[in-house]
């Protein structure tokens, strides 16, 4: 079910913006063009999102090398210790064990919406 | 909920001035112009770092987001918002940075700032809070200077403990060329924290074989030198000589210190043949005058109780931990993390009475049903 | 005074071999040393044999920074022939199925400042170890030994030594460029050892090879050896790291090593500590794709010589039970002649008993390159 969750214009191009939407707290960052939406708890010691660093995410394909992530894809790297997240699936790209809820968006007129039962997926 | 709601005593935070200025105006006059060099910002109260680079993690070397613009360890306000007042904290020993001015190559220069450093937080963050004791500042590359700045600042009643970070002499922390310092210590009345930093010295912090090379092999091999610095103050007969004398091991993790005991027995008698000092077996000297700090506690990656079953293959491991959190570095661990990691029965130990202990506290008391957790193995 | 004994309960000694089910023990380390150049001559190049052979027989190797006061070998293996005291003391006495010869002060050869000439030494020792001893009985095996100061040469030397299917793993000695085993320099030894199937043996010790810049253990320079034994696990520690940080086995993802010395009690927590320090900086190290302990898990393997005695057989249980998966790590390496050694009974005695047959050989036989057909 989507809900409203902040106005488009509130969600920064450089940082992510807390929120609070239906009871929880929840991390908005907006990307290349997307807004992501992820529980506002990092599975790690349970702190907060806000402040983290927001970056593209770089694939590598042979050890000393860096190579070009695909376009749109990007982490949040938590500020408490760093460990980094996908923003599309809440993955912690070190670990997978370790996972952010992560929540559909979409955007109407100039309101982002989260889908605030559903997982994965950004607008 | 919390798993322990009782007073806790974290033995390392990182407290900082705001700007370095701060330190410097407790300079004399020959020092405050010597760190304005040529006007540019050329000389720095921190000495040069080994780690070759920091690593591409953004951010990885800035500690805490201070939200209001402070340097991180800085201000009391924050401090006391994001741990001291969340948490139900009875006393801090307040840990400077690293206790890294010992590694400033100027020896002259590195007396000034320790007493600069000292005089400092007396002034500040001593009397800013009933919670906070700290750690006298020595420059240990000169132990006899270093014993007389224990012995001039030493007796304040918030000073409990002598700082000991990068090992400026080359040699670890039970060398007889060190002893002055504890004798200094014991003197005042004041234990020994020792802590890692990646400062610049000959043979001093590098790891063995040459690694810790970059931020990642660092952090995974801080703990060595406090390996290292048990055996000598063992070898040396430390707690022989001065047997009041506790240490506290800070921010060296935790998990190899069974290992260290089991192999220090193992050749015990090749260090008695070796040292007239090892009177008892160094596992014992171990027992009675060491602790560890338990960040950075290594969580088990495997089953969730590992990092409890290793701990409970040291019969008596519970009265050799002190909680600490190392606020505001990024490594740091948030107490209901740290506590989640110790079976509930050592929490009152390790969250309070054994830092107690080591710095001669009366422990607040605990509640009825918190004293029947004790000795719980769960 | 307390005495060490007092600490440590072993298994009743009526466990023998056969109580407990124990099959033949396979020894991924003794170790076995020349001694003088007359045994090395016959293999030496003729300019460097006449060089060589009018020198003091270790001239060309460092001298360790520390030596035990107390010495390092069995009493019992002093005074005879070193081939004798090794069929009387293990062959016969132990039984093993067989056995992995690795060196001693040879490692230290590795490290030599004289490396052309240490070189030459180095194959002719691996000549020596085939044809003076491997052909004096089917059970035992040799490693190729290769100094890492010419990686290249190294590597060629492994191809060439790799002929022989008695070899069966590389002794890669000192760091002796001064860094660490992960540093990209040393790939081509990694890489022929990989290709050929042959398991790369790091000993502790060789990192005490004096002329070395790099310290045997951190914290500065210590006073007595006894420091030294008690710490050496540390090179162990540093050289786990960097191998798998800086994607050693990510690049090889076939390459095996077994650490030699340094006992085992080390490891859950290096391990937990790696992957800790790992997922903090992550970026650092983006060409990883799995967590530090996994490649700790399928590629290193740890030997219990030297494994920790004055705990309990209840503590040593504790621990291994915080990390089950070392049943596939451990290798039994019974380090004779070294005063420390164990004999496959001995360990056998300490660990839990379904361990004991992969400890004590199927480990063993899984990360050696054995010849065809004897397994």
């Amino acid at each position: 079910m989507y809900v409203d969750a902040a106005a488009t214009a509130d969600v920064p191009e450089t940082g992510p913006l807390v929120v609070q939407v239906a009871r929880r707290e929840i991390v908005l960052v907006r990307w290349d063009g997307q807004v992501y939406a992820l529980r506002n708890i990092c599975p790690h010691q349970h702190q907060s999102f806000e402040s983290g660093v927001v970056r593209g995410q770089f694939d590598s394909v042979a050890v000393g090398e860096i190579d070009a992530a695909e376009p749109g894809r990007a982490i949040i790297a938590c500020p408490w210790h760093r460990w980094q997240f996908d923003l599309a699936t809440g993955s912690c790209l070190a670990d997978a064990s370790y996972r952010v809820r992560s929540y559909p968006t979409k955007v109407e007129g100039d309101r982002v919406l989260i889908d605030i039962g559903g997982s994965g997926r950004r607008a | 909920m919390a798993r322990y709601n009782e007073p806790i005593v974290d033995v390392d935070i990182h407290h900082k001035p705001r700007t370095d200025a701060e330190i410097v105006a407790y300079l004399p006059a020959r020092w405050r112009e010597y760190v304005a060099g040529d006007g540019h910002g050329n000389t720095d109260l921190v000495p040069v770092r080994h780690l070759g680079g920091g690593g591409l993690t953004p951010g990885s070397q800035a500690d805490r987001w201070a939200t209001d613009g402070s340097r991180p360890g800085s201000s009391l306000e924050l401090m006391r918002e994001q741990l001291l007042d969340r948490h139900n904290y009875w006393r801090v020993v307040l840990t400077h940075d690293q206790g890294e001015w010992a590694a400033l190559h100027n020896p002259y220069f590195a007396r000034e700032v320790t007493r600069a450093y000292n005089n400092w937080n007396i002034d500040t963050w001593l009397s800013w809070d009933d919670r906070f004791y700290s750690a006298v500042a020595v420059p240990n590359g000169e132990p006899e200077e270093a014993a007389k700045e224990i012995r001039r600042v030493g007796g304040h009643p918030r000073l409990v403990s002598v700082l000991l970070g990068v090992n400026a002499l080359g040699r670890p922390f039970g060398d007889p060329l060190y002893h002055p310092i504890y004798e200094a210590a014991v003197e005042m009345g004041l234990q020994i924290s020792v802590h890692p930093g990646p400062w610049n010295r000959p043979n001093s912090t590098v790891h063995s074989v040459g690694g810790g090379r970059g931020l990642t092999e660092w952090l995974s091999q801080a703990g060595q030198a406090g390996m290292a610095h048990i055996a000598s103050m063992i070898v040396h007969g430390v707690f022989e000589k001065y047997p009041d004398l506790k240490v506290v091991i800070k921010e060296h993790g935790v998990t190899w210190l069974p290992s260290l005991m089991w192999r220090l027995d193992d050749n015990v008698d090749l260090l008695r043949h070796e040292s007239p000092w090892v009177q008892r077996l160094p596992s014992e000297y171990i027992h009675d005058h060491i602790k560890l700090s338990t960040q950075p506690i290594e969580e088990s990656s495997d089953d969730r109780r590992g990092l409890a079953k290793l701990l409970q293959s040291v019969e008596g491991m519970e009265n050799l931990l002190c909680f600490s959190t190392d606020y505001p570095h990024p490594t740091d661990d948030e107490p209901e993390f740290a506590m989640r990691q110790f079976p509930a029965g050592w929490l009152p130990k390790v969250f309070c009475t054994n830092a107690c202990d080591v710095y001669g506290w009366t422990p607040p008391p605990l509640p009825s049903s918190q004293r029947s957790l004790a000795g719980s193995t769960r | 005074m307390r005495r060490r004994e007092e600490l440590v309960q072993t298994s009743p000694t009526s466990e023998r071999q056969a109580d407990r089910g124990l099959s033949a023990a396979v020894d991924g380390m003794a170790f076995h040393e020349w001694t003088t150049m007359a045994e090395l001559a016959p293999y030496l190049g003729k300019g460097w044999r006449d060089l060589l052979t009018a020198l003091p027989p270790r001239q060309v190797e460092p001298q360790p920074l520390y030596r035990s006061p107390l010495g390092t070998k069995l009493d019992a293996a002093y005074g005879e022939e070193e081939y004798d005291s090794f069929q009387r003391l293990l062959l016969d006495a132990w039984s093993p199925d067989r056995v992995v010869l690795g060196y001693d002060r040879s490692i230290l050869l590795t490290a030599s400042a004289s490396f052309y000439a240490a070189e030459e030494i180095i194959r002719a020792i691996n000549t020596w170890t085939a044809e003076a001893w491997l052909a004096r009985d089917e059970r035992l095996h040799g490693l190729i030994l290769v100094s890492g100061s010419l990686p290249e040469v190294a590597a060629q030397e492994i191809r060439r030594f790799a002929r022989n299917d008695r070899m069966v793993g590389v002794a890669i000695g000192a760091n002796a460029l001064n860094l660490t085993f992960g540093h990209p320099v040393y790939h081509p030894i990694f890489e022929a050892a990989a290709e050929e199937g042959l398991p790369v043996v790091i000993q502790t010790g060789s990192d005490l090879a004096a002329n070395l810049l790099t310290p045997p253990i951190a914290g500065g320079q210590s006073s007595s050896y006894g420091e030294y034994k008690t710490l050496n696990t540390q090179s162990h520690m540093s050289h786990v790291a960097a191998m798998i940080l800086q994607g050693l086995f990510e690049k090889y993802a076939d390459l095996r090593v077994l650490l030699v010395g340094g006992g085992l009690t080390w490891v859950p927590g290096e391990i937990w500590r790696l992957d800790y320090a790992y997922r903090f900086n992550h970026q650092s190290t983006p060409w990883l794709r799995r967590l530090p302990s996994a490649y700790f898990k399928e590629s290193i393997r740890v030997s219990t010589y030297e494994m920790e005695r004055s705990l309990s057989n209840d503590a040593l249980a504790a621990v291994l039970s915080a990390a089950p998966w070392m049943r596939s790590s451990l290798v039994y390496t019974s380090g004779f002649p070294n005063r420390d050694c164990l004999a496959p009974d001995d360990v056998a005695s300490r660990l839990p008993v379904d361990w004991v047959d992969d400890v004590v050989r199927n480990n063993a036989l899984d990360l050696f390159r054995w010849p065809e057909g004897n397994l």
